[in-house]
């Protein structure tokens, strides 16, 4: 005899099996215990799942709400953000100036105790070679890039904030 | 209907009488957090996720299209929400709350919460998706096509899952019940 799957019982509680096999799997169910009794397993798991409905607490829509409303406060001015941004920027930007004249005249002085046992080379930098314009050019690059940073992390995160907020979406 | 009374309701949200979303957060609440807790088996989380999937549709309901029905669209944010939720605590244990189940009340009512106890901890015995399909299934009767869409797998795929979940379901849940029953 054919051995029924458990495909075919699910199918058979489900209501999907086609007529034929339905009839088939009646008349089986007759004589066969075992089948009956596993098609009552099938069952009885049915029966326990689809009448289970867990209900939240009772404040549940109002907390929901609650967050609704906090979520669509108008957004906050990182000032903090902004702040470290701004003071980074500027420290690097004092710092580079600052830096730019040591490094175009390339003149390391060390002290008179190191300097009799250490010879410091002299470095001649190819005709061509613009330091100062190289350092400036680099300077330049850098405070492009923090006012990027500024952009990318501060700026526009708080417009599309406040653009969310006024459209509602 | 149904399907054409949330559209009614969300083109009146979105004209901008929010307060009308009570309406579904009503309708969808136990389902959202059935759902969520059968995947999560923890109420407080499943409570949470629940909420914050609420306020998730909420946000994103202008880019929801019509093409699907809503609670399909939900349920896809409940269940993703609870499956990331799930990953993060890494709450694989069955910690089941059987207080409830102890609770003073009639004697039906008690029958109703040991049922729903044994079957939370049946689902826990399931995989992380044959849960979320197997709730989905049960929930509200959805039909394999929206299992799918919500969980984004095959129909196919998801036919085996549901066969293969409903008959794992099923002997988890004749173990338990026979466990109980030597027990008393």
């Amino acid at each position: 005899m054919e051995k029924i799957s458990d495909e075919i019982l699910l199918e058979y509680l489900d209501g999907t099996l086609e007529a034929r096999e339905t009839e088939l799997l009646r008349n089986r169910l007759q004589n066969d215990v075992v089948l009956k009794v596993r098609l009552e397993e099938l069952k009885q798991a049915d029966q326990y799942l689809n009448g289970v409905i867990e209900n939240p607490s009772p404040r549940f829509a109002d907390i929901v709400w609650t967050k609704i409303s906090e979520t669509g406060k108008t957004p906050t001015f990182r000032l903090n953000g902004f702040l470290i941004v701004i003071a980074s920027m500027l420290t690097v930007i004092a710092g580079s100036y600052f830096m730019t004249d040591g490094i175009v005249e390339l003149n390391l002085k060390l002290p008179d105790t190191v300097s009799e046992y250490v010879t410091v080379p002299k470095i001649e930098l190819p005709e061509g070679i613009n330091l100062k314009m190289i350092s400036q050019v680099l300077l330049y690059g850098l405070s492009f890039l923090i006012l990027l940073i500024l952009d990318k992390a501060i700026l526009k995160p708080y417009f599309r904030k406040r653009k969310a907020f006024i459209t509602g979406s | 209907m149904n399907h054409i009374n949330d559209d009614i309701i969300i083109d009146r949200i979105l004209e901008g009488d929010e307060n009308q979303y009570k309406v579904l957060i009503d309708k969808y609440k136990n389902y959202a957090f059935t759902l969520a807790l059968n995947v999560l088996n923890n109420r407080e989380d499943a409570e949470e996720v629940a909420q914050d999937s609420f306020v998730k549709a909420f946000k994103n309901l202008k880019k929801f299209n019509r093409q699907a029905k809503f609670s399909t669209w939900f349920y896809r944010i409940v269940t993703n929400t609870a499956i990331t939720r799930g990953r993060k605590k890494r709450v694989k244990g069955i910690e089941i709350d059987k207080a409830f189940s102890l609770a003073v009340g009639t004697k039906e009512v008690l029958e109703v919460e040991d049922q729903k106890y044994f079957v939370r901890k049946a689902i826990s015995m399931l995989s992380e998706q044959d849960q979320t399909v197997i709730s989905l299934f049960y929930l509200q009767q959805l039909s394999q096509e929206e299992i799918a869409e919500v969980t984004e797998l095959k129909i196919s795929l998801i036919k085996v899952k549901l066969h293969r979940a409903r008959k794992r379901l099923a002997n988890h849940l004749k173990s338990l019940l026979k466990e109980e029953a030597l027990n008393l």
